[in-house]
């Protein structure tokens, strides 16, 4: 059985940047835990979320269809889901598949945040 | 032997008809079983006026028969019976002979002629006892008819004898002192009244018979014999016994007489028959025993001789003479005694039964009623039993307990198992709408008491129960509540209800929890029933699904000199969302795609088949992968939703210009091999199909162009390949793959596709894929000259993918 976690974590509250960590294996059955989590982002009203994905060893087509579930919902409320510091194996995957076209893949999650801001400004 | 479906208390039938059939199936008979056999009634409610003792199996097998051994079987117990039938009759005409010689003569025969003739009297009656034998009980078993056919021939004797007694003129004449008859009147009185008299004792004694041997056990046939052979003895025992000598002085006689007396108490007390009659029958038996004892009674004690004593010529006897002398007993001593006991035998016997009945007849309405209620219970069960309609089994279920008239109504809760919840809903109910039940008593508490007590609940004062909100004259009196389990599996409870308090006894509870439990089984028999079918619907939708996405991959793959191809598609579930194609564009271009849906199963292959469809058709259009690829984009971004997305590569070979041009849709890289052994992986950007709808992805899609060389091997693959695990979690990868190619370039696309199947299996250590696995070998051979591989060349293997 793959096992899976999400936790939360905030920059502070005035910088509004929700960050997800994702620990382990990202598949079918685990795809719901991340699923939850975004949606509890958006119904808190933190739809600037970043995840950071040092911890994922592996993710599958229906772990990067969550990403794809959420996007268009997350980017209409104004904000955005921002993927850091991936292994370079897991990087690859999102690499294959043209991930970096959709979605900001950065490697520390300081440049993630920092996107924000840039935006924002 | 055949299904029996019911045993039920109505044991009649000691005759039982069998069709037999010879296993080479040119002959049939019947085949006669005797003995004492449950009856096998059809139906519950039929009457228990007329027992069915054929019962028919079908095909029996026998060993095959000649047909010449039957014959003389068939034919033989007809033409037996007419022999012997003439054989008595001939010594009775003997007899008669006899006695109308002594009775000319005038004088008493000597003791030898006596004991001569007794015998011959005694012979006749057992050859027709023996004839007898084979039609009195033979129809089976039906103790009105052994009542009242010896009480007919017992009537049927006495008109005969009154209206002989008076053709020939009034009583007999009978001289005391030799005991011969006086005259041609007498003498036909005697014999013919001894016929009458022996056969009305014949009739009575094998009609008993049926009676009292009701119960045929090694017990009762040796006392029944025990009977017969000591009437016969203390009969036999008067041998040479004249009709004027004293009975009462012969001590041999007495002995036997006080003998076989007791066999007759032995065997008058064989009654079982009488508790399984109906009441009406219990009525009709008792009348007819009743008249059979006065009948007999009568019998005994007539003497077709005048004040009793016989009136010889010119004789003047007083009051004080003993000599008791009957008709019959000039005939022959031994079969006026034989008749006599067997007369005593029948008033006994009657007269134990008149008594036994009577005792019966008060219980034998509840009787009656508790029997029918057992036999609709079983009835009702084995409906159940064969019913799979979850509705009508509930409804019948429910229904059972008022039906069989054990309550006044009931109802059947029962546990949803997809509902999630635990507690019993109300499924079937009658004699009280769900609405009146539910008010009137807490359902759920008294189901699940009774589920956890794993025993019946009986409330013999209902109203009075902390469950029940029913007042006393609503109803409800009495209410038991049945659990249902099947395998240990809690089902739901049965509940019956009975309007007056205490109103269930013990044997009710007994009846209804038996029914209860094979009421569980149907259920559960009924659920696994519908569970299978619909699995069975399943597979045949899975099945249907994978022959439909095997066909959609390609039969045969186009090979030439210049190109050869090889390919492979192995599912890891039924159905595959991993798809390969090739099609020949023009003269010169050959179009090869490799597709992988994401996700697995049945709509994965959907999205597979519309790929194909949109490939089959749009891929003629244009020779730019790229430009089919945005096209397939467009078309499949409608039906793909927001998560499903399909990742492709395709690859346009063109022969002439000898170029190999790929997009790479979000797919992995394609592997090259080159002539000298080096392997790349050709990685032009592009994302995967349906990530988006507008122009992000033809801005990323990138085409990628190779010059050929001959020997240039190109591997394009699903993920399934590169991401399968060994069991140390490690995947395949790009490397082992690259090692794996180099290693096996030179050969011909079918052993390298085999080749690279093979290391992924070692590397694996296990054949079971848990993603599609594809893999479509594309090998340029160039200008025709043989290669330097191990394969045939110019030989094409066709290759259809194995699904």
């Amino acid at each position: 059985m793959s096992s899976f976690s999400v936790s939360f974590r905030s920059t502070a509250p005035e910088r509004g940047v929700c960050i997800l960590d994702i620990k382990g294996e990202l598949d079918a059955h685990t795809a719901s835990e991340l699923e939850a989590a975004f949606q509890r982002c958006l119904t808190d009203g933190h739809p600037r979320i970043v995840v950071h994905g040092s911890d994922l060893q592996y993710i599958s087509s229906a772990g990067l269809g969550v990403f794809m579930a959420y996007i268009e919902e997350v980017r209409e409320q104004g904000g955005d889901i921002k993927i850091a510091a991936l292994q370079p194996r897991v990087y690859n995957v999102f690499d294959l598949l043209g991930f970096p076209v959709l979605f900001d893949i950065t490697p520390t999650e300081a440049e993630a945040v920092e996107k924000f801001e840039s935006e924002a400004a | 032997m055949g299904s029996y479906p019911r045993l039920q208390p109505r044991p009649y039938v000691s005759i039982l008809h069998q069709r037999v059939r010879s296993s080479d199936g040119r002959f049939a008979g019947r085949l006669k079983l005797r003995g004492p056999f449950l009856r096998y009634a059809g139906d519950p409610a039929a009457g228990s006026s007329a027992p069915r003792p054929r019962a028919s199996l079908s095909a029996v097998p026998l060993p095959p028969l000649s047909f010449a051994r039957i014959r003389p079987a068939l034919a033989g117990g007809r033409t037996r019976r007419l022999l012997l039938g003439a054989v008595l009759g001939v010594a009775y005409a003997l007899l008669v002979i006899y006695h109308v010689g002594l009775t000319v003569v005038g004088a008493p025969p000597s003791t030898a002629t006596l004991v001569l003739a007794n015998g011959a009297v005694a012979l006749w009656v057992g050859g027709a006892g023996w004839l007898l034998s084979e039609y009195i009980g033979r129809r089976g078993f039906n103790p009105v008819r052994a009542l009242w056919t010896p009480l007919v021939a017992a009537a049927l004797g006495l008109v005969l004898a009154t209206l002989l007694v008076a053709l020939t003129g009034g009583p007999a004449v009978i001289d005391l002192k030799t005991g011969v008859p006086d005259g041609f009147a007498s003498v036909t009185q005697v014999v013919g009244v001894a016929l009458v008299e022996a056969a009305v004792a014949l009739v009575l004694l094998f009609s008993l018979r049926t009676l009292v041997l009701f119960k045929r056990t090694a017990v009762s046939v040796r006392n029944w014999r025990i009977l017969v052979g000591a009437m016969a003895a203390a009969s036999l025992a008067l041998l040479g016994t004249a009709p004027t000598d004293l009975v009462n002085e012969n001590f041999l006689h007495i002995v036997l007489l006080v003998f076989a007396v007791g066999a007759m108490v032995l065997n008058a007390f064989r009654l079982s028959w009488i508790v399984y009659l109906p009441f009406r029958q219990k009525m009709l038996t008792l009348g007819l025993c009743l008249g059979l004892i006065v009948a007999l009674a009568y019998l005994l004690q007539l003497r077709y001789v005048e004040g009793g004593i016989a009136l010889g010529p010119g004789s003047d006897f007083g009051p004080d003479l003993d000599l008791d002398l009957t008709l019959t007993a000039v005939f022959s001593q031994p079969l006026s005694q034989f008749v006599m006991m067997v007369f005593a035998f029948g008033i006994l016997y009657a007269s134990t039964a008149v008594l036994s009945l009577l005792f019966h007849l008060p219980t034998a309405a509840a009787l009656q009623q508790k029997t029918g209620e057992m036999e609709a219970l079983q009835a009702l069960a084995r409906l159940s039993g064969e019913v799979f309609d979850r509705d009508r089994l509930v409804d019948t279920i429910a229904g059972a307990p008022v039906e069989a008239g054990v309550a006044q109504a009931a109802w059947l809760a029962l546990i949803d198992a997809g509902s999630g919840s635990l507690a019993p809903k109300i499924t079937a109910a009658l004699g009280l709408t769900p609405v009146q039940i539910k008010a009137m008593t807490d359902v759920e508490r008294l189901a699940l008491d009774a589920l956890a007590a794993k025993a019946p609940l009986l409330l013999q004062q209902a109203p009075a129960d902390h469950r029940i909100r029913a007042r006393p004259g609503d109803g409800i009196g009495s209410l038991l509540v049945l659990p249902l389990t099947a395998h240990g599996e809690h089902l739901g409870a049965l509940f019956a209800t009975r309007a007056v308090a205490e109103g269930f006894e013990e044997d009710d509870v007994d009846a209804l929890a038996t029914f209860a439990g094979q009421a569980a089984l149907a259920l559960n028999n009924a659920d696994l029933f519908a569970e299978r079918i619909e699995r069975e619907r399943l597979e045949g939708e899975l099945a249907i699904a994978r022959e439909v996405q095997r066909r959609l991959l390609p039969q045969r793959l186009p090979q030439s000199e210049k190109v050869r191809l090889s390919a492979v598609s192995l599912p890891a579930e039924e159905v595959c969302g991993d798809y390969y194609d090739v099609v020949e564009i023009n003269d010169a271009c050959l179009g090869i795609i490799v597709g992988d849906v994401s996700g697995k199963g049945t709509s994965a292959a959907f999205y597979m088949a519309e790929l194909k469809g949109i490939f089959q058709s749009a891929s003629r259009l244009t020779s730019s992968p790229a430009e089919f690829l945005r096209r397939a984009n467009e078309a499949l971004a409608g039906s793909l939703g927001k998560t499903a997305f399909i990742t492709a590569v395709y690859g346009v070979l063109d022969t002439e210009a000898e170029r190999f041009t790929l997009a790479r849709a979000g797919h992995c890289p394609t592997a090259l091999a080159r002539a000298d052994g080096s392997v790349e992986l050709l990685r032009a950007g592009g994302l995967g199909l349906g990530l988006d709808r507008g122009p992000l992805f033809a801005h990323a899609l990138k085409e990628q162009t190779v010059s050929l060389a001959p020997g240039d091997t190109f591997v394009l693959y699903s993920d399934g390949l590169v991401e399968t695990r060994n069991r140390a979690g490690e995947e395949y990868g790009y490397e082992r793959l690259a090692a794996a190619l180099a290693r096996h370039h030179r050969l011909t696309p079918d052993p390298l596709r085999d080749a690279l199947l093979r290391d992924l299996q070692q590397f694996a250590g296990h054949d079971v894929w848990d993603d599609d696995l594809t893999i479509v070998v594309v090998q340029w051979a160039g200008t025709p000259v043989p290669s330097s591989t191990n394969g045939l060349p110019g030989t094409a293997a066709a290759t259809a993918g194995a699904g």
